[in-house]
């Protein structure tokens, strides 16, 4: 390699640019003089001009989108299948594709039966091993005959491609049914019974599912429950936590392609012994059946979340609320039988199928007898279709009728009182509260962040009426808003921002406006306020009548990709308020500009904070806000024109979106609250450190008999440093008064090895973070280590020494210096982007920089502080440090999703555990590391894989109601 | 010690910064889902508007970190970078499983005037693409840096810039003349030394 060549190459390629054509090839012919290798080069370069001007101009993401396009023409169109002669199976039409390949209806020419065709994905077909043990399996699932189960007729292949022809069957999955929320409870029973009988034939017959989900679920259009993929659903799974690696297949990425979030909803039925690579058995499919149980009977599936680690450690730690809580209408008994088949310990759950349905079956019995003393009863033996329609039309009738209720008697508000009122009860997050226009029924999104997330529409009545579920598609939506007329609901979805309506008793959801957010009826109902995309993602508020005609801008940002996402009518239709996003994707304080036009800004609220929504005062004198302004979102208010902002909520949780009652005492705003447990796991299992506070970045004292974290201040966002003793439970504050905020990308206090001094980072008023070092007896004062740079992340050294980081222009450096301040040195050459840890011995430390490696621009490195060669660890995505010990190494990565701590001993004599080609974050090679434990927690702190602490973290948001003086 | 999770964005955050698996687990479906609909609107054959997709997909993520309200400058840049480098590995990968080794060749079963109309001559084979870049990368990193998170991450020139610490226009300069050279390796092979 030769750099001045190269840039003497580049440095003639643009001056020839700029000459003109025709005097191109002399200018270069002479700049090279007799060196025709350089004159080659520069003209084959400078050949490539005009192609070049549209080369990789459209972003990988439109080329990759271009191949699947016309790859999944015509692999699914399937077309050259259709009609043609697959073994003695004629082809007639297509069913479906999917994940786990593509289904075609065919004719048995022998038979003269009609059957189901299943070619199985190309990557699978691909792969010898996987298949001749697919077809083993498959084999010997088609000895199974039993009415739920559906039948294999046989396994063969076309064309090298293999396929199963099964029983062909009319109806739908579980999966489609259950989307829409619980299943009636007679219908539900019927299904879990047979379910229960099919796999109980499986079981006898030494067959196990391990794949039992809604979705291998069919049920017949006569009812008939039948299960599908026995022996082959887990062959095919994406990511089979028994096989020995980790293998993203085609499968998976077509089965996340045609259907996001699909692989995420497999793993939400996995037993806890699967989650665990453990062996599995019969009780696995109870397992996975109790979840499915659960679901249909409670509409929610029992462990769910938007993460795998997150599912995961739901079935392995979580306890999913009484399906009667979720459903009033069911029976106790259901608790108790769920609950046994989703017990995590094998041992206590149902061990054969045949205990459960005999528990299914007695339950439905009693159902059945109680039901028959009943006289309102409609129809004896409704299908399970006018079942269901029975039950729509039932809940729309009570959920009319209880409007109707609640509507008169909602006028009973909490006016006068100061409390904040709880509307919303969910374990997850309410936001975006908006109200009828006559501020009886309330509606919010629930799911997803503050701004934008993945959730759905519900609707209530106040005070207190149920939650209900308007849409079920999970999309990414934004601000709900009521019609004037209060019937209908307009909400907005992202990318593309389309505008759709639903009505308020139910139904479908409608596109109301394409290119449209945000939108509210303005002038009494007569026109409409939104924001439109004018081009690319700059957005504007425009004003428009409800056909979209006599249209204008209100407000056009400037800045070519910023972003009005909303916007709020003054009471008296002069002014907007806006919400806007800037040209870098940062939420601005909010606005207000004229409606009629005119681009006259006038910033309000606080200064320097991501404001996230507003509301008008109905008497149009106050602005109020929720905005951010130092670390957590509040409700601030404004007199308009002419205030100063004002700061209405305070303290711990973080309040987002606002609506205003129509007699203005009170507004609506989404209250979340995060919570951060510190968590031992020691021989006795796994415990919460304390319960009453928030408490994070614990970190053990090298003797492993006492353990430091941070503890949140009463309603502050400031954090102080305790410690407890393990044994007795006394716990200590080591630094009162000088709190200590957590961050992401740097070690806030480290104690030293005799646990005699801590040193800590603080900023100082000027935003500069300086080192303190204090005692861990409260014998004097902590005292500041003067430096003129910002420093933080202090570890101890062996000898008492400090080595930290240190800011230097615009780079990050690894220092050292005595506690006094003095002998302050850089240790390593290489800047670094955050120090990670130190090893107990202090001869390494594991920093996040730059990576040599092309393909990997960041790595963890741990860098020798004594000369040696640095070593790579990992690449972004994962981290390591040393147990307080020394002993082992612990590494939180990626790859395979399904772990988030390996803890790899460490050779004696050794500071680093062996290191392998491509590093030490690869699952294969920390599944295969000897004496490795595998923990599933992020892991804060660790003497042993027997001994360590965790953080666990969770974020609620509800709807409260708050009176407004 | 670990960082601990003050917010459930932060979260995400730490884990761009700090290394937890979960950032990956909720880039890659958003970036299924771009993929998705790029190619459900190809198939629908309308016309692209290749900048909005992509940018979309980057402010849209953003976005969620936005949320938290403390995200300062140097992790904004640091996000994009990731953010690009993780559209690379997702999408590179994703050839490589589907078989784009070559132009056409996931596609070798078919004949031609079966051959669908959304294949743009201009699109580039990622692979010897990545392969190219890569190459690139060992003597001119900046120059790769700013295809990678140009062409992978769907950045602006200005963006680009801001990420990279350099001028726009030094971009511009890096961006044309990286192509040129990417072009005629993948026109005359991998292998030229300098």
């Amino acid at each position: 390699m030769n750099i001045e060549r190269w840039l003497r190459v580049e440095e003639l390629c643009h001056r020839a640019l700029e000459i003109a054509d025709g005097l191109r090839a002399e200018f270069v012919q002479r700049a090279c003089g007799d060196d025709n290798e350089l004159r080659r080069e520069v003209e084959s370069l400078l050949a490539q001009e005009e192609k070049a001007e549209h080369f990789i101009e459209s972003p990988a993401l439109e080329v990759v989108g271009r191949l699947v396009a016309s790859e999944t023409g015509i692999t699914d169109g399937g077309t050259q299948l259709i009609g043609s002669t697959v073994s003695h199976y004629h082809v007639i039409e297509k069913l479906g594709g999917g994940g786990m390949g593509v289904v075609y209806k065919a004719e048995d020419s022998r038979l003269h039966r009609f059957v189901a065709l299943k070619f199985l994905p190309d990557s699978f077909a691909r792969d010898p091993q996987s298949l001749s043990r697919f077809q083993r399996e498959a084999q010997s699932a088609s000895a199974l005959n039993h009415p739920n189960i559906c039948t294999i007729y046989d396994v063969g292949e076309y064309q090298g491609r293999p396929f199963i022809a099964m029983e062909l069957l009319e109806g739908s999955t579980l999966r489609s049914q259950i989307s829409g929320g619980a299943l009636p409870l007679e219908g539900m029973l019927d299904v879990a019974v047979q379910l229960t009988a099919g796999l109980g034939a499986a079981h006898q017959k030494g067959i196990i599912h391990r794949d039992i989900k809604p979705a291998n679920i069919f049920v017949t259009q006569e009812g008939h429950a039948k299960i599908l993929d026995f022996g082959i659903a887990s062959k095919l799974r994406w990511n089979d936590p028994v096989g020995p690696t980790v293998t993203i297949s085609l499968a998976t990425f077509k089965e996340q392609l045609t259907n996001p979030g699909a692989v995420m909803g497999t793993l939400g039925y996995m037993s806890p012994e699967q989650a665990k690579g453990e062996k599995t058995d019969v009780r696995t499919d109870l397992f996975s059946l109790g979840a499915v149980l659960y679901e249909m009977a409670t509409g929610t599936a029992p462990f769910n979340a938007n993460t795998a680690a997150l599912i995961y450690d739901s079935i392995l730690h979580g306890h999913p609320p009484k399906p009667t809580a979720l459903n009033r209408s069911l029976p106790p008994e259901i608790d108790r039988i769920i609950s046994k088949a989703l017990q995590k310990d094998p041992q206590l759950r149902y061990q054969t199928a045949g205990d459960l349905l005999s528990d299914l079956q007695r339950l439905e019995r009693d159902m059945e007898s109680s039901r028959t003393l009943q006289t309102d009863r409609l129809i004896r033996h409704p299908s399970r279709l006018s079942r269901i329609l029975i039950l729509g039309i039932f809940v729309t009738l009570l959920l009319s009728l209880s409007m109707i209720a609640l509507l008169r008697y909602s006028n009973r508000s909490t006016a006068g009182t100061t409390k904040w009122e709880q509307l919303t009860f969910f374990p997850d997050s309410a936001v975006y509260p908006t109200l009828s226009p006559d501020g009886r029924v309330l509606s919010y999104i629930r799911g997803g962040g503050t701004f934008v997330g993945p959730g759905n529409l519900y609707v209530q009545s106040l005070p207190s009426g149920d939650p209900v579920q308007l849409t079920h598609d999970s999309l990414y939506k934004l601000r709900p808003a009521f019609s004037p007329d209060g019937a209908r609901i307009v909400y907005s979805t992202i990318d593309p921002w389309n505008t759709w309506e639903v009505a308020v008793l139910g139904g479908e959801s409608h596109l109301f406006l394409a290119n449209s957010s945000s939108l509210s009826w303005i002038e009494g109902g007569k026109r409409l306020l939104f924001s439109e995309i004018k081009s690319g993602v700059h957005m504007a508020v425009v004003t428009t009548d409800e056909s979209r005609g006599q249209g204008r801008d209100v407000y056009v940002p400037t800045g070519e990709r910023s972003m009005v996402h909303h916007s709020y009518l003054s009471p008296d239709g002069r002014w907007v308020l806006a919400v806007v996003m800037g040209n870098n994707g940062n939420l601005l304080p909010c606005r207000v500009v004229s409606f009629d036009g005119g681009n006259e800004e006038q910033i309000v609220g606080p200064p320097d904070a991501s404001c996230t929504a507003g509301a008008w005062s109905p008497d149009a004198k106050w602005i109020y806000l929720s905005s951010d302004k130092g670390g957590k979102s509040h409700i601030w208010r404004q007199r308009f024109p002419g205030g100063n902002p004002e700061q209405v909520t305070f303290g711990p949780t973080e309040e987002n979106g606002i609506a205003i009652a129509q007699d203005g005492k009170s507004l609506l705003t989404s209250v979340g609250i995060t919570d951060n447990t510190v968590w031992i796991h020691d021989s006795s299992g796994d415990h919460q450190l304390l319960s009453e506070r928030n408490t994070c970045e614990s970190t053990f004292s090298s003797d492993g008999q006492k353990l430091y974290y941070l503890m949140q201040i009463g309603q502050t966002p400031e954090w102080e440093l305790w410690v407890t003793n393990l044994a007795s439970g006394k716990r200590d504050r080591i630094l009162p008064g000088y709190s200590i905020q957590p961050g992401f990308d740097n070690t806030d206090y480290s104690v030293s090895k005799d646990g005699k001094q801590v040193a800590f980072a603080r900023k100082n008023s000027a935003g500069i973070s300086h080192l303190w070092l204090g005692p861990t007896d409260h014998r004097f004062a902590p005292r500041e280590i003067p430096s003129s740079e910002n420093e933080d992340s202090p570890f101890f050294l062996p000898n008492g020494d400090l080595i930290f980081r240190a800011g230097e222009g615009n780079l990050n450096f690894v220092y050292r210096m005595q506690q006094d301040g003095t002998a302050r040195s850089k240790v390593l050459a290489e800047p670094i982007f955050d120090l990670r840890s130190v090893s107990p011995d202090g001869r390494w430390v594991v920093a996040h920089a730059n990576s040599p490696d092309a393909e990997h621009p960041y790595s963890v490195t741990a860098f020798s502080l004594d000369g040696r060669k640095p070593v790579q660890l990992c690449y972004t995505l994962c981290t390591g440090s040393w147990s307080t010990s020394g002993l082992f190494f612990y590494v939180q990565t990626l790859p395979s999703g399904d772990l988030n701590t390996y803890m790899l001993p460490i050779p004696r004599g050794r500071s680093l555990p062996s290191s392998a080609p491509g590093g030490l974050g690869r699952a294969e090679f920390l599944k295969s590391y000897q004496g490795n434990f595998a923990i599933l927690q992020t892991v804060d702190s660790a003497i042993s894989p027997s001994l360590y602490s965790y953080t666990k973290g969770s974020t609620r948001r509800n709807i409260y109601r708050i009176p407004l003086s | 010690m670990s960082v601990p999770s003050i917010h459930e964005v932060t979260q995400l955050l730490k884990a761009w910064t700090a290394g937890d698996h979960q950032a990956l687990e909720k880039l890659t479906p958003l970036v299924y889902r771009q993929l998705h609909q790029v190619a459900q609107r190809y198939m629908a054959g309308e016309r692209a508007d290749h900048t909005l997709q992509t940018t979309a997909l980057v402010n849209e993520t953003y976005l969620r970190l936005v949320d938290c309200g403390k995200v300062n400058w140097q992790d904004r840049a640091h996000f994009f970078a990731i953010s690009a480098q993780l559209m690379r590995r997702i999408l590179i990968d994703f050839a490589r499983s589907r078989g784009y080794q070559k132009r056409g060749a996931g596609m070798a079963h078919m004949s031609l005037d079966e051959a669908p109309s959304v294949c743009n001559q201009a699109d580039p084979d990622l692979l010897p693409l990545d392969d190219a870049l890569k190459a690139l990368a060992s003597f001119d990193e900046r120059k790769s840096k700013v295809v990678e998170l140009r062409f992978f991450g769907g950045l602006s020139v200005e963006e680009t810039a801001e990420v990279l610490r350099i001028s726009s226009d030094t971009v511009l300069r890096d961006w044309k003349f990286a192509k040129m050279w990417l072009l005629r390796e993948l026109q005359t092979g991998i292998g030229r030394e300098y």
